[in-house]
């Protein structure tokens, strides 16, 4: 009987890890019945935080990356130097640990064969990544907040979304404007690369405006119990309470805390926001944050883009897609300009590329000025507010360089 | 600020001192190190987000239908898998990381990858001028005294508690002495689950449940388990008191980031003078 239990126990248990492993490591042929079947296929990676607290970041990605795949599989497929290719996309969970960032590069490059990676999120996994994808002329279109990531040293890294190197002064113009009595601001970002990285540029810009920085925290990554951090920065008395690349999921626990210390002053983020996981955990908490929206979710463009490929996925998790699905696309067209799957003959060509049209926006690539080389996607800065319990747009500036 | 960290300190401390406990008694009585631990501190939250948020059960009974429901899952699983591989220290904590595994996985699969909220029961806060805490905390401390006193009263007063004593001393002297050894240890392993899953449970309305927030609380239970010693009770009750309280007070007066390091160095520095934790027993 006992037995029985036993293979009955371990037959779940396989049933569970089969499953398990199919969730961290998805494989994808996306299309219709206008796929093309006969060409080539070719293989694109995907690493990012697609579980745990960073999932509000990474899920969006591969959301973003799949809807952009599954429209060209639908449209018959890739022409490039006059053979067509059938994408397919290879994904893997990081849960924004930057060791498991690199151990996913290791196996897209290494196991998989890939050469162009979109993700991972976060300065830790990218930099890790960027020691293999670099060395091995792997083309990286990631996402963190780090200067390194971008530099003439790495070409084969094109930095997806604007960082606040680009658009934080932005946001703090803004809040200046709109609140000009909020003068003191405390820091509370994560103890790691991009958590110093965000900071130390949101400081400069905010210093630069005028404000006054009382406190700067560094809790670690996935901290729970923000309460001793709160403690010591509402002593400082804060108008603003501004993260620097906390987690959506930490960030919402945060501001819960926060309201229950007795805190009514704003918040903000100097990275990105997420809008709705951030409502759902915070609710009426998360009142008048401020934030970098990245995108008008309620352009036309974006809600047939969701209408057409957002219905399989889960609502609060499509707000950066548009972004990755334009960028996506943009590295499509430069692989057809080009003719050729050769990294180093596609970078160039999407270096080059300028007033790409987009969902999102127009967009380019720059960077010159700030990293020494154009690898930085630029588009006009879109700020948005929490207000009676809904992500409103209340601003487009565009950026000044 | 001084008064404000020791409310805070009291709130990590309850959480540590239930996470360590349990860990502590399922590696003195049984000699497991349960990295798995965590991971049943996460199917408790899950247990009460689904019992109280979905089902909108009572809260208190929720917490205590959630214990105990993942608690008698640790039951089964110790009678199922922990005790086919006997006494054999290394392939017992080989297949506890294997379950740690398991279970977030399946979290992910059954709960999905993403984090959610529960409400808090109690809004508000109690301010006393010099100090403020929210109902729900107060509500944190008490509970966890009250469990930590029924606890105490469990091992020093009743059999069953009595001979969880006597197994983690000599198994075979139990043995002689009429104890079921096995069933002792299938309870303890069980008590211990429910202790992490009664955790989870009761912070889930202060922070969130997502399957991988059990990899935090298992390393906070076992630095607590560390400094107290492996295996002893009472060392998880002061070394919860100890961790919570310094966290609290270094972080608030120092700051975040130093506290963690001060924290590791203090317990460095502790362990060269006793290896085997505060109140552990010496390997001779």
């Amino acid at each position: 009987m006992l037995k029985k239990i036993m293979v009955s126990l371990l037959f779940l248990l396989m049933i569970g890890i089969l499953i398990a492993c199919n969730e961290s490591e998805t494989s994808t042929s996306e299309g219709g019945s206008e796929n093309n079947t006969d060409g080539e296929v070719l293989e694109i990676g995907l690493v990012g935080p697609l579980s745990g607290g960073a999932a509000g970041w990474g899920l969006p990605l591969q959301y973003g990356v799949e809807m952009a795949i599954k429209e060209v599989n639908e449209n018959g497929g890739l022409e490039i130097g006059g053979t067509t290719y059938n994408v397919e996309l290879i994904a893997y969970d990081d849960q924004y640990i930057g060791d498991e960032a690199v151990s996913a590069a290791n196996r897209l490059v290494f196991e998989d064969g890939v050469e162009y990676i979109f993700g991972t999120i976060g300065s830790s996994g990218v930099l890790g990544m960027q020691t293999i994808t670099e060395d091995n002329e792997v083309l990286l279109i990631p996402n963190s907040y780090g200067s390194k990531t971008v530099s003439p040293e790495k070409p084969f890294t094109f930095r997806a979304f604007q960082t606040n190197l680009e658009w934080g002064f932005e946001l703090g113009s803004y809040i200046s404007e709109e609140f000009p009595d909020a003068k003191k601001v405390a820091f509370i970002s994560p103890n790691d690369e991009s958590g110093w990285e965000v900071q130390k540029n949101a400081e400069e810009d905010l210093v630069e405006l005028g404000f006054e920085v009382v406190a700067n925290e560094f809790p670690e990554r996935d901290t729970q119990d923000y309460n001793p951090v709160l403690t010591k920065v509402l002593n400082t008395e804060p108008d603003i309470i501004a993260f620097g690349g906390t987690s959506p999921g930490e960030m919402g626990v945060a501001m819960n805390q926060a309201r229950a210390l007795g805190y009514d002053g704003l918040f903000t983020t100097f990275a990105g926001p997420a809008i709705q996981e951030i409502l759902s955990i915070a609710g009426d908490n998360a009142e008048d944050f401020i934030y970098y929206a990245q995108i008008d979710l309620q352009a036309p463009e974006v809600q047939e883009l969701f209408n057409k490929y957002g219905q399989e996925y889960e609502e609060e998790f499509l707000e950066t897609a548009p972004d990755w699905y334009d960028v996506v696309k943009m590295l499509f067209a430069a692989m057809e300009e080009t003719g050729s799957l050769d990294t180093t003959e596609v970078a160039e060509t999407l270096r080059n590329m300028e007033g790409f049209e987009g969902i999102a926006g127009e967009l380019s690539w720059t960077g010159e000025e700030n990293y020494g080389i154009n690898q930085q996607l630029i588009k006009p800065v879109i700020v948005g507010q929490i207000i009676d319990g809904e992500g409103v747009i209340v601003d487009v500036r565009e950026i000044k360089e | 600020m001084f008064e404000q960290a020791l409310i805070n300190g009291l709130v990590l401390s309850s959480v540590y001192v239930l996470m360590a406990l349990g860990f502590t008694m399922i590696f003195g009585i049984m000699k497991i190190v349960n990295f798995a631990h965590g991971e049943f501190y996460m199917l408790g939250a899950f247990a009460l987000y689904f019992t109280y948020q979905v089902y909108e059960m009572n809260f208190i009974l929720a917490i205590i239908v959630s214990a105990v429901l993942i608690g008698m899952f640790g039951m089964f699983l110790e009678k199922v898998l922990f005790r086919k591989l006997g006494n054999d220290e290394m392939k017992v904590m080989i297949l506890a990381l294997g379950v740690s595994i398991f279970l977030q996985n399946l979290g992910i699969v059954l709960f999905g990858a993403t984090t959610k909220a529960i409400s808090p029961p109690f809004q508000g806060m109690l301010d006393l001028g010099f100090v403020s805490i929210s109902y729900y905390n107060m509500f944190i401390i008490i509970i966890s005294v009250i469990v930590l006193i029924a606890f105490y009263f469990f091992i020093k007063k009743m059999k069953t508690g009595q001979a969880f004593i006597a197994v983690s001393h000599d198994e075979e002297i139990a043995s002689v002495q009429g104890i079921n050894v096995k069933r002792i240890k299938m309870i303890a392993f069980g008590i211990g689950i429910l202790l992490a899953a009664f955790a989870g449970a009761l912070v889930t309305p202060l922070y969130t449940v997502s399957p991988t927030i059990g990899m935090g609380a298992l390393m906070n239970a076992f630095i607590v388990v560390i400094l107290g010693g492996l295996g002893s009770i009472m060392g998880a009750l002061w070394g919860g008191i100890i961790i919570g309280l310094s966290r609290s007070y270094l972080t608030t007066y120092i700051g975040a980031a130093e506290a963690d390091l001060l924290i590791f160095i203090l317990i460095a520095a502790l362990l060269l003078v006793k290896p085997n934790g505060l109140l552990g027993g010496s390997y001779q």
